[in-house]
């Protein structure tokens, strides 16, 4: 049956070379090929944050004088709305997560190496797509923490020298944090940022089937066993997601998200206020860089710091060539294990 | 084994279309909007037209709080909140006064929501009122 | 030296200097800008200032007493106590209705002769002694004819009232220390009370009256205080005012009269507070504490809440160590129980309606759905008001009822709190039901993934 529809498709849109593809693709078995299932979870979850957030998006208002009573009405009286709403901040943290573990394993395992250069930073350029998802999507409640949140991420913006303050005005539509503010971040959440997602996915996973999934170095040039992607991968594919699921329901039977208050420009911030954790370590380092170095602004040093971290991730298979260049093929990994260490560090330092 | 294949096949199926149910159910449930098409604290309807006399006003339930809807003896329609502006008691229209009138002390607004006598210090919030298709729907001045 | 661009000839030097000159006028352009910029302002400056003096009025009432020589020669001295009532005279509500300074000194205002314009035989009556005052405003002021020319809406009574008061009476008896129509109104610069500005105005009625009864040494001679401008401006009256604006609230004049004031009887207390706090005024009136009151010559609203500090009322006055059923009542006797109970009963109404506004918030903010049940709580919170007015009926049985009320009220918000977070649990049973179906998928997967791996080692094997 599925071999008939095949033909047919075959027939008018010449998909042999993608069959052949599906059919002979394999995959390598080694001790960390649990790692090769990441990239898929972070596709799986990223089709959850796909389906909810169009569920949501026929019922959510993005006003500063409607959002907030929205998101009240999807939560409170719309069937299943709360298991919705729920399940789509939940898989948005899971989904960060994910992306980042993948992001390591794939720089542990030196995966960027040639000729997966551009993998890489179409990567990394999806993750840093990712955490922009992460920030505009936070504030469309218009709660109370959001609104303070927001505040305080576009504030550090600001710092960037020069076009700091452009930046600012034009990620807040103004001044100040306002209903503007919430309109633009809403554009930028179903529009923008879908948009470039879409091209950058095409991209990334079209040139992961072009060029094979990659082995570590130790690997390299010697023999391994592998498993063909079609049916055996694949289903266990499939059970990894089915395994997500379950994480991402229990996370909703335990801790529903909750609503908050809304969201009020006129009250002075609550205390404690601290962005979502994955921004959590950038956020705690600029708490303790001093106020004043070198005769610069403390959070514009951190600021530029950050640019220049975000710069260097992104080259990260030239620092890795240099490295070999060097006769240190192992410096980039122990970079690596530091940076490692200090985001998870930081991150902590931030809940106690 | 063929038993045990169409076993395992039959289980394997079975469980992989209830899991799919399980996640398509509230999808669809939720797809379906709920008799109350919007957030009560945004629009909500006050009764039927016919059912508010000239020279009548009634509480009604807007979100968490009370709203008063009046029409005046020229059958104009107005709506405030009923929350009197002095402790938060529920004001009542006073045909006899044709006031605004909150019973905890004494407190009188006019027909414009202002108060003229008695501790009220400021104006009652006024709620934007329309009659469509002989419901008066109330919802907040925007 | 030639230079050629694109083939064409051109005299670098020339250019250089055109540059030049171009670079000079951009950086010297801020500094020929703000001296313009600086000329420019300050013409606005006069003009936005003379259009606003005009828009006030002074210009009308300025042109139309330019002719008075009264004004021109007075206002030479403007800075002495010779000339320092011009300006305000003519801000003021007499200038504005047209009259000028011999409507009331007389005199001659059209000769500049000085002998001439205040000679009594042109009228002229120089200053009114201050126990003449109130005759010589009232010349105009109690006629109801020359009144009406002005401001018909205006009283003329004023003159008879005041010499009703004490003020008035202490006059008659030759005391010139007592106030006259000047010590409040102002002497010259007149404004009506709804100017902000005037003297009389609500906001500055008991700053006008505390020039004198603030004084400890004048109100001495008296036997009285000089403590009441203070403790008016302690009492919610007072931070109704002061902090507020709520010019509703009662001043000195709301409870004593403005010109015929006199403090109210001990039988006429309860009439003037229940102007305003009617309720309580007539719940008391038809208490037993309204006889035994009068009995004892105790003032009615008085007695509790005193006269000039008063402060928020609560629960605490009824069941305190400083409650003021303490000045008749001893602790445990009939009298003190029922206040207590009272006391108790409102206090655990408002604390109860208070838990219940805590949870149906917190279940708010968890997302469930409970406007309904709040809209409830807001007749709860009136019982507690309701209660408390009937706290003056001094009958514990009339608040016990409105507590139950309300109590039955409060008692179903909590409930529908409560049932909310029972839904929220239930959601979580649904869940596990949920996962239960996916457990079960997933076990379904391995096995599958299983039997795949085993066809693939026998094709692998058998290759």
């Amino acid at each position: 049956m599925i071999a008939k529809i095949l033909t047919w498709m075959d027939d008018r849109l010449d998909i042999s070379a993608m069959r052949h593809l599906a059919v002979n693709k394999t995959v390598p078995v080694h001790r960390f090929s649990w790692a090769y299932f990441l990239g898929g979870a972070v596709l799986f979850l990223l089709m959850i944050q796909l389906a909810t957030g169009i569920l949501l998006l026929l019922y959510y208002r993005p006003s500063a004088e409607e959002a907030y009573e929205s998101v009240q009405f999807i939560v409170a009286e719309v069937e299943f709305g709360w298991l919705i709403r729920s399940m789509h901040s939940w898989s948005a943290n899971l989904l960060v997560g994910v992306a980042f573990l993948h992001l390591f394993t794939t720089f542990f395992m030196k995966a960027y190496r040639k000729p997966r250069e551009l993998t890489w930073t179409s990567g990394v350029l999806l993750l840093f797509l990712m955490l922009g998802f992460g920030f505009s999507g936070y504030l469309l409640p218009w709660n109370e923490l959001a609104y303070f949140a927001t505040q305080v991420g576009t504030d550090i913006v600001g710092a960037v020298p020069l076009i700091g303050h452009p930046l600012m005005v034009f990620l807040r539509g103004g001044e100040q944090v306002t209903g503007a503010t919430l309109t633009r971040f809403f554009g930028f959440h179903v529009a923008v940022l879908p948009a470039l997602t879409t091209v950058l996915i095409l991209l990334h996973l079209g040139l992961v089937q072009k060029h094979g999934i990659s082995v570590p170095p130790k690997l390299e040039n010697k023999a391994y066993k592998t498993l063909p992607f079609l049916p055996n991968v694949l289903l266990r594919d499939v059970l990894a997601w089915y395994v997500l699921l379950a994480v991402l329901v229990t996370l909703c039977a335990f801790f529903p998200w909750e609503l908050g208050t809304k969201a009020d420009p006129f009250v002075s911030a609550p205390q404690g206020i601290r962005p979502e954790w994955y921004f959590l370590f950038m956020f705690e380092t600029l708490k303790i860089i001093p106020s004043s170095v070198l005769g610069m602004e403390g959070e514009t040093l951190g600021v530029l710091g950050f640019g220049l971290a975000a710069l260097a991730l992104i080259l990260v298979p030239f620092w890795d060539y240099l490295a070999q260049r060097m006769g240190r093929p192992a410096l980039l990994t122990w970079l690596g294990v530091l940076a490692v260490i200090y985001m998870a560090a930081m991150t902590m330092v931030g809940y106690l | 084994m063929p038993k045990r294949r169409s076993l395992l096949k039959a289980f394997l199926s079975g469980s992989i279309a209830a899991s799919l149910l399980s996640i398509f159910y509230p999808i669809v449930r939720f797809l379906i909007p709920p008799d109350k098409p919007e957030a009560s604290a945004l629009s909500v309807s006050a009764g039927l037209s016919e059912d508010l006399a000239p020279n009548s006003g009634r509480i009604f339930r807007f979100g968490s709080q009370p709203g008063l809807v009046l029409r005046r003896p020229d059958g104009s329609l107005r709506a405030y909140s009923a929350m009197c502006t002095h402790l938060d008691c529920t004001v009542q229209y006073r045909a006899d006064l044709q006031h605004i009138y909150c019973a905890c002390h004494e407190g009188h607004y006019d027909l414009n929501g202002v108060p003229i006598s008695g501790p009220p210090p400021r104006p009652l919030e006024e709620y934007s009122v329309k009659e469509v298709g002989g419901e008066i729907i109330v919802s907040k001045v925007s | 030296m030639r230079k050629t661009i694109f083939g064409r000839h051109y005299p670098v030097w020339g250019w250089a200097g055109l540059a030049a000159v171009l670079l000079l006028m951009f950086l010297v352009q801020p500094q020929a800008y703000r001296g313009l910029a600086s000329v420019v302002h300050a013409a606005e400056q006069e003009a936005a200032e003379g259009a606003q003096s005009e828009a006030q009025g002074d210009g009308a009432a300025e042109e139309s007493h330019q002719d008075s020589s009264c004004i021109t020669c007075h206002d030479v001295f403007k800075e002495t106590p010779i000339g320092d009532m011009v300006e305000p005279f003519l801000k003021g509500v007499h200038a504005r209705a047209g009259l000028g300074c011999e409507s009331c000194h007389g005199g001659d205002p059209s000769t500049s002769d000085k002998e001439l314009s205040m000679s009594p035989d042109r009228g002229y009556k120089g200053v009114p002694a201050r126990g003449d005052m109130p005759q010589f405003c009232g010349s105009c002021h109690s006629s109801a004819e020359y009144m009406r020319r002005f401001d018909p809406s205006l009283r003329i009574d004023q003159v008879a009232e005041y010499r009703t008061s004490v003020h008035g009476q202490k006059l008659a008896e030759g005391d010139a220390n007592v106030a006259t129509c000047i010590s409040c109104h102002g002497v010259h610069g007149m404004l009506p009370a709804s100017n902000p500005l005037a003297s009389v105005h609500p906001a500055n009625v008991a700053d006008t009256c505390a020039t004198c009864h603030a004084d400890a040494e004048l109100m001495a001679q008296y036997d009285l205080p000089a403590d009441q401008p203070q403790l008016f401006k302690a009492s919610v009256h007072g931070a109704a005012i002061y902090e507020r604006n709520d010019f509703g609230a009662a001043t000195c004049n709301d409870c004593h009269g403005n010109h015929g004031a006199t403090p109210p009887g001990v039988e006429s207390v309860a009439h003037v507070c229940g102007n305003c706090h009617g309720v309580q005024g007539e719940l008391f009136s038809e208490s037993s504490h309204e006889d035994i009151f009068q009995m004892f010559e105790m003032s009615a609203c008085v007695t509790c809440h005193s006269n000039h500090e008063i402060a928020k009322p609560g629960e605490f006055m009824l069941a305190g160590e400083d409650s003021p059923c303490l000045q008749c009542h001893e602790d445990g006797d009939v009298g003190m129980e029922a206040a207590h109970a009272m006391a108790a009963d409102i206090s655990r109404l408002a604390a109860h309606v208070q838990e219940a506004r805590d949870l149906l918030t917190r279940a708010e903010q968890a997302g469930m759905e409970v406007s309904s049940a709040q809209f409830d709580l807001h007749s709860a919170h009136e019982k507690v008001i309701l209660a408390r007015n009937l706290v003056h009926t001094i009958v514990p049985e009339r608040v016990k009822e409105t507590v139950a009320e309300g109590t039955a009220i409060a008692q179903s918000a909590e409930q529908s709190g409560n049932e909310a977070f029972e839904e929220l649990r239930y959601r979580r049973t649904g869940l596990f039901v949920a996962l239960f179906v996916i457990a079960l998928a997933i076990v379904g997967l391995w096995m599958w993934i299983r039997r795949a791996d085993e066809q693939l080692e026998e094709s692998r094997q058998s290759a």
